[in-house]
């Protein structure tokens, strides 16, 4: 059957200039007319290999070969040109043109030479709505559109160029139940029109229902491809979150104190009206890592960010050490003793121009130890930087290097240093060893361990499976805003089990879930 | 050599390469419209320094422009852009001088009123543009452009309707009080005492900068204010009190400059001395210690400027292309940055040969 | 005398259209930059540029086609230097605009010495001006043919401009393009139109633009060149754009506005009323405008969320 792939990636290894692999000799091959699913962990290499796939990055090795002839694609135009079109997670549109402006810009169609033939835009629009029975009006301003149209005219400027392979990068994350039916029947008309789809997702559901056959990555590695006909959401979450236990966290058992930090009936909804947390409710004790597990844009980042005071509260209530955070500033929730890693270093967790020093005492400058009468104590910092270069491993050339010359784990490094080094009473862990290299990871969770032994109360919140079950103590899964499961002893859990919660093929009953809530 | 050491060598090296490459031009320049270009070209570099008049012209005109200078520092610190200061020189000075005619007081304490007031004045006007931006997000670039028109035409009319002295044949105010005026410090010069709060304020403008926690505030919050936001500071207030103590310090610039250089309030529109405070802040990369290296350079090339004009034909005004030069070169990230790229990869490849040792 | 005598005379509104007209060609210049995510503040120098360089031209010529030409060319010169330093070289935008601006301001002077031995005018060149046109047929019309005839062509120009503008902005595919960089960079580039090229083609627009504002300053608003002869309206021309909410309609509105306000503010000398406060109105006019559009805008997205 070799002759009917319309599209083959052979053997891909992409590596980051960063060292990072992303993509170790991965393989896959998408027949034509079908609906391809492409599965797997954050971190897998999906986004990587689908990059690699539309010309934004370069791999190292590997041939890609469309309909069986080896093609080289230096970019998005020249995938474009060979009928590859793209709908990116975030879309590209320019809110304040028209669809079919959005759709024709770049290959406008001309009246007399000169000017864009509007009506012949909005004609060949509309067409392209009737065949493909995608209901969008033409004449509207993006701006005003919903998300699942704004999906729909993406849709519609890759088949306008003609795609023949159609590649959705998680299309369904940002929709609507109905929203996402809709998108299947018409994902289903392309496919008998003859188009072929790469459909990217962690929603087995979705997958099992829609997909032709799927192909599950793995630690940038593929798994395998298999018809889904034969195959329960089982067996496919079996595939994709096995593990391979690389580091291993020594650990002695938690003994946990009285309750920190207090979650009740959290809500919170979108600028859309879509619920991003739905009454959760935990509590993180003293001593004790709470992990949260769950796949991203279950609304941890939110969660996270809720209680440590960078979004404006929502309904429900969050407590630490019994003084509710409501109306509090960041300043003063950190005043009562809440430290936090965001999962985005680069925007929040360091300041790249700015010196190490001045990195690690942007939380504590105002404190008498290091500022009297409004000037910094620059002997005291200068101590503190190089007690927490040494502390931390830090490796720069000395404290007044801008950050910005550090690698990623040293970066990182720096985060931690300055967010656990207060004693904290609760820290707020987010992805702490995202994109980093393995000695720094496994410094950073012995010192996240380090933490929870000398009394902090700590909420881990990871996508990667190893680092949860390696270091919480306890842990809730996430999966559509909602706590799905609270699982007591993370060393009872099995990847399997995890795997079936986090992917929302099961979930505990309320009674179950309600024993996070310790304390009173 | 580290990366840290190589990007500070190439920041020097950067502006060195501006301010030759703008010498270069201006050679050129010279030669292509001077009869005597040889002349000419050594009046420009050397004239300056031949007589202590021309030499007490260049500290003169570097005076007032190290105010806006570090005003302009500590303003643009915040990662946020204004063009207000020609407006805040403007009102400085006006306000002073109300002080300066209007009122009888000791001598010593007079001067130091009416530069305290012209600054107070000031501080409130330069919120403006933060505020509108705080509450609105007013793009302070056309705000405090339109401002400065307003705060302009506001301060003539002020000017031809209560301070103008009709015995003076133009639009000027009354003479102010021989008490107000700033002492000259050297003679045969008209270096005056305005120098000393100059320094004054420099070495203020530095430490608060780069030694207070408040200067600590603001600049992290210029590198990265998402940053300053999580690590629990107040950026609005910093935007807001960073504003006005800018154009506090802009706004005693305009004060020492007319207490020192003038006899009563004759300016008909702002000086540029604003806009070469953004020039010198520019060149000096925000830190007010270089400010003064700065503003006597840029003194410097214009007073040489001046020197040929009335000893040649070419005139004063070359200096411009100069000026206009050195400030887009050194503001230019990608100037140079081949060199700077290729230094830090060997270097990277020395470290990493070194460290597999 | 009363203020409205002067207002409601054809003196007025003819005074009206030749006060806007610099201010006009350069607002859609700053629109053009502005569209394509390029805040330009060069313009006033390349107003002045171009207003030293049509005299120039038209003096070493003695022709008016080529005068224009040479003012044209030479903003389009300060334009693309701007362009080169500030996205090829990525210099800062204010910083490249404030040195162009000051380079032109020197550089002007420093020509009109060299060339004519004068640091202040021009009027010892012989250099030409646009010649004025009477409109046939409207010409006879009373009160409208006084007010709209008999321009400097360079008025009608301008006027024909905001057509022209328009028509490129809304209607043209390189307009369509300049709007897509100008707000989604990204996007622009994912359907493979250049950013730079993009803007470099809107920095040209706008030099043009600049360009003939300038021409119109010293070979019709009067017949030479003066040091500063620009006088801010660069900058005056970027607000116009900014409250005009950067489209050539609007643009065009406000740059009748201030016009108004500009003429207003030398027929009103007369007046008991100060005339820094009628100089003050466009200014003032630009801020209250800025902040009633940005509360407007503010309100409904503050409604749209409660909404939800």
């Amino acid at each position: 059957m070799a002759g009917s792939y319309i599209l083959e990636m052979r053997g891909i290894t992409k590596v980051y200039s960063n060292g990072f692999v992303a993509n170790k000799d991965v393989n896959l091959a998408v027949r034509e007319g079908e609906i391809h699913a492409l599965v797997g962990e954050n971190g897998a290499g999906k986004s990587t290999l689908m990059k690699v796939l539309f010309g934004v990055e370069s791999h190292e090795e590997g041939d890609i070969l469309l309909h069986g002839k080896p093609v080289k694609i230096d970019g998005p135009i020249s995938a474009i040109d060979m009928g590859i079109g793209m709908v990116h997670q975030h879309f590209m549109l320019v809110p304040s043109l028209t669809v079919a402006e959005n759709i024709v810009l770049g290959r406008e169609p001309r009246k007399s030479g000169v000017l864009v033939d509007m009506e012949k835009a909005i004609a060949d629009t509309a067409a392209l709505c009737g065949k493909y029975n995608l209901k969008v009006d033409p004449a509207a301003r993006v701006r005003d559109l919903p998300v699942g149209m704004k999906q729909k005219v993406e849709i519609l400027k890759a088949l306008y160029r003609q795609a023949k392979v159609l590649i959705l990068d998680e299309p369904t994350a940002v929709l609507t139940p109905q929203e996402t039916e809709e998108l299947f029947v018409e994902l289903k008309r392309m496919k008998e029109a003859g188009h072929t789809v790469i459909f990217i997702s962690h929603k087995l559901n979705e997958v099992k229902e829609l997909c032709d056959r799927v192909t599950v990555l793995r630690l940038g590695r593929t798994v395998g491809t298999a018809d889904l006909a034969g195959l329960t959401e089982r067996e496919i979450s079996r595939m994709m979150v096995g593990r391979d236990v690389i580091l291993k966290i020594e650990k002695s058992p938690a003994k946990p104190g009285p309750e920190v930090l207090r979650v009740r009936d959290l809500n919170l909804n979108a600028g859309d009206g879509r619920p991003i947390l739905r009454n959760v409710n935990f509590s993180v004790r003293m001593g004790e890592i709470l992990g949260v597990a769950g796949v991203e844009g279950n609304g941890q980042r939110e969660l996270s960010e809720l209680i440590t005071g960078l979004l404006p509260f929502a309904r429900g209530e969050i407590a630490i050490d019994g003084s509710p955070i409501r109306g509090k500033s960041i300043r003063q929730i950190r005043d009562l003793g809440v430290s936090h890693i965001s999962e985005d270093r680069m925007t929040y967790g360091v300041a790249d121009r700015a010196t190490v020093s001045e990195n690690v005492i942007s939380d504590r400058f105002g404190k008498p130890e290091y500022c009297t009468r409004g000037f910094l104590r620059a002997k005291e910092i200068k101590k503190l930087t190089s007690q927490l270069v040494e502390e931390f491993h830090i490796k720069c050339d000395d404290a007044s290097a801008p950050v910005k010359t550090l690698s990623g784990g040293n970066m990182q490094k720096v985060v931690a240093a300055r967010e656990f080094s207060l004693g904290p009473r609760l820290s707020i862990v987010n992805q702490p060893t995202r994109g980093i290299d393995v000695g720094a990871t496994e410094f950073v969770r012995n010192k996240i361990v380090e933490l929870r032994d000398a009394g902090t109360a700590v909420l881990l919140i990871s996508a990667d499976l190893n680092e949860i079950l390696e270091l919480s103590d306890s842990l809730i899964v996430m999966h559509n805003g909602e706590v799905a499961a609270y699982l007591p002893d993370s060393s009872q859990v099995t990847e399997t089990e995890l795997g079936e919660y986090m992917l929302g093929i099961r979930r505990q009953g309320d009674e179950e879930i309600r024993r996070v809530c310790h304390g009173r | 050599m580290g990366v840290k050491q190589i990007e500070k060598i190439m920041d020097a090296a950067k502006t060195v390469a501006a301010v030759l490459l703008s010498f270069m031009a201006t050679v050129l320049l010279i030669c292509l419209v001077s009869s005597t270009p040889l002349q000419t070209v050594k009046d420009f570099f050397m004239g300056p320094f031949q007589t202590v008049r021309r030499m007490g012209n260049i500290i003169e005109m570097a005076i007032p422009i190290c105010f806006t200078g570090c005003g302009i520092c500590i303003m643009y610190s915040t990662g946020h852009i204004n063009m207000g200061s020609s407006g805040y020189f403007y009102a400085g000075g006006l306000a002073a001088s109300v002080l300066a005619y209007g009122v009888l007081l000791p001598a010593g304490v007079h001067p130091l009123a009416c530069i305290l007031f012209g600054g107070v004045i000031t501080a409130l006007i330069a919120a403006i543009p933060a505020v509108l931006c705080i509450q609105w997000d007013i793009n302070e670039v056309v705000s405090s452009l339109m401002l400065n028109y307003i705060w302009v035409y506001l301060g003539t009319w002020i000017l031809r309707s209560f301070m103008l002295d009709p015995t003076a044949g133009f639009n000027a105010s009354k003479a102010y009080q021989e008490s107000a005026m700033l002492p000259r410090l050297l003679p045969g010069t008209r270096i005056h005492a305005g120098l000393l709060i100059a320094a004054a304020v420099i070495v203020f403008s530095w430490l608060f900068l780069k030694k207070t926690k408040w200067g600590y505030q603001i600049r992290m919050m210029g590198v990265n204010s998402r940053f300053a936001i999580y690590s629990g500071m107040g950026v609005t207030g910093i935007l807001l009190s960073s504003q006005m103590l800018g154009g506090f310090i802009a706004g005693i610039g305009g004060a020492v400059e007319v207490l020192g250089m003038y006899t009563r309030f004759e300016w008909a529109a702002a000086p540029t001395t604003g806009f070469d405070g953004i020039m010198v802040a520019a060149i000096a990369q925000r830190n007010p210690a270089l400010v003064p290296v700065a503003a006597l350079f840029l003194a410097y090339v214009r007073v040489g400027a001046d020197v040929i004009s009335r000893s040649s034909d070419v005139p004063s005004e070359i200096v411009s292309i100069i000026q206009a030069l050195i400030i887009m070169l050194v503001g230019a990230q990608m100037f140079l940055s081949g060199i700077r790229h290729r230094q830090i990869v060997k270097a990277s490849v020395r470290q990493l040969a070194k460290e597999g040792k | 005398m009363n203020a409205w005598d002067i207002i409601f005379t054809t003196e007025f509104a003819f005074m009206v259209f030749r006060v806007t007209t610099p201010i006009l060609f350069t607002a859609l210049g700053a629109m053009v930059s502005r569209r394509a995510g390029i805040m330009n503040i060069s313009l006033e120098g390349m107003m002045l540029v171009g207003a030293l360089f049509g005299v120039i031209g038209s003096t070493y010529t003695q022709s008016v086609l080529a005068g224009v030409a040479c003012a044209v060319a030479s903003s389009l010169a300060l334009s693309l230097i701007f362009a080169y330093f500030v996205l090829k070289l990525r210099s800062d935008l204010i910083l490249t605009g404030i040195a162009l601006n000051l380079m032109a301001s020197g550089g002007t002077v420093f020509l009109l010495s060299v060339l004519c031995g004068d640091k202040g005018v021009s009027t010892s060149m012989n250099s030409l001006v646009v010649p004025s046109v009477d409109i046939p047929v409207i010409k006879d019309i009373p009160v409208l043919g006084e007010i709209i005839s008999g321009h400097n062509l360079l008025t009608y120009g301008a006027l024909l401009s905001v057509a022209v503008v328009y028509l490129l902005i809304n209607k043209s595919p390189m307009g369509l393009r300049i709007r897509s960089v100008g707000e989604n960079p990204d996007a622009a580039e994912s359907v493979g139109i250049s950013v730079i090229r993009t803007r470099f083609t809107a920095l040209i627009i706008t030099g043009i633009l600049s360009g003939l504002g300038g021409a119109f300053m010293s070979m019709g608003y009067v017949s030479w060149f003066a040091r500063d002869m620009a006088a801010g309206r660069g900058y005056i021309a970027l607000a116009a754009q900014n409250l005009g909410n950067a489209t050539p309609l609007g643009t065009c509105l406000a740059s009748f506005l201030f016009g108004v306000a500009d003429a207003l503010s030398s027929s009103l000398q007369v007046l008991s009323v100060p005339a820094e406060f009628i100089q003050m109105i466009p200014y003032v006019t630009t801020v209250i405008g800025l902040v009633i559009y940005a509360a407007r805008r503010k309100r409904q997205t503050a409604k749209k969320s409660a909404a939800l």
